[in-house]
């Protein structure tokens, strides 16, 4: 599999670009690597079945990215998960909001810097 | 009058052990293991269990196969407070006993299902296998052979939920309502008004 490295500004040029052949988003993944944040989508190609990896990565303290979900509408829910854990902000999503976790949930927990301490759940403790 | 009651008790626990009907109700991996119980090879039907039902008012077993999150505990409680009484819980699989694997750093595993209803028998193992869970079963026909229904009431008093803040010692179960526009979840502190 190739990987693109990308700006995160470029990103919508370069899916535009690449969306006639590779048609089709599976996955939109986020990773926090201390300094920095990465985002990366994986592209795949029906007619000639490759696959395209495409990496970003986002400012530690303000991560914004455009989101994809006007051109893929995958990626609508998978930027929603994404936002939901992690705390990336998608610009332009139609609906940016928490979907797995409970709507009014405190922080990001796969941030590595999340300690849970949402005292309505101190209850829980062991 | 003592006598003809335990004679009573007797038939009444004989009857009711021997038809324990489970409510179909399985939160993860633990459940595949008590489909494989239910199934031709280790056959819950020979215990008397093997009508599994749809709807937990028909029902007076629960077995809490796998992994309770936050989000499902609501859902949880509904179910058992919908059963008839009297009613049983197994507690299958580490993540129901003590939250298991996601004991120490999960964020979002409630540690042990005793914390949000009473449980009868605790059946340990990652997942455990269904011959186990046939023990368990059998376990509980004993329990329930030898108590009466006022045994029954004051093991409820005395294992009541550790559903407990510690700040205030007030806490409750949030259920779903429809009417309501924010999703509740879980057990919160109840709101000071």
């Amino acid at each position: 599999m190739q990987v693109i490295e990308v700006k995160p500004e470029n990103i919508l040029e370069t899916v535009n670009s690449l969306k006639k052949e590779f048609d089709m988003l599976i996955s939109v993944l986020g990773t926090d690597m201390q300094e920095y944040y990465e985002i990366v989508y994986h592209l795949l190609s029906t007619s000639s079945s490759k696959k395209l990896m495409l990496k970003a990565k986002l400012n530690k303290n303000n991560p914004e990215i455009d989101s994809l979900s006007e051109i893929y509408s995958a990626a609508n829910w998978h930027e929603r998960e994404t936002y939901d854990l992690l705390g990336i902000n998608f610009k332009n999503h139609p609906e940016m909001e928490r979907i797995l976790l409970p709507i009014d949930w405190k922080g990001h927990p796969l941030r590595k810097n999340y300690i849970n301490n949402d005292e309505r759940l101190c209850w829980n403790e062991r | 009058m003592r006598i003809i009651l335990t004679a009573i008790d007797t038939v009444y626990n004989w009857a009711r052990s021997n038809s324990l009907w489970p409510v179909t109700f399985a939160t993860s991996c633990c459940g595949i293991e008590m489909i494989s119980a239910s199934a031709a090879s280790f056959d819950i039907a020979r215990f008397g269990s093997e009508v599994f039902r749809a709807s937990p008012r028909q029902a007076d077993l629960m077995i809490t196969a796998g992994t309770v999150t936050h989000k499902m505990a609501p859902a949880l409680v509904q179910l058992y407070e919908q059963m008839p009484e009297p009613k049983y819980v197994i507690a299958m699989g580490a993540c129901c006993v003590t939250g298991g694997m996601y004991e120490n750093d999960s964020y979002s595993v409630v540690r042990g299902v005793d914390r949000l209803i009473p449980v009868d028998v605790y059946l340990p193992g990652c997942p455990p296998r269904p011959e186990a869970l046939l023990n368990a079963i059998i376990k509980l026909q004993k329990k329930m052979k030898t108590e009466t229904l006022l045994d029954r009431k004051k093991y409820l008093e005395a294992h009541k939920p550790r559903v407990i803040h510690p700040d205030t010692r007030e806490c409750e179960i949030l259920l779903p309502d429809p009417e309501i526009e924010v999703i509740h979840w879980g057990v919160q502190k109840v709101a000071s008004n």
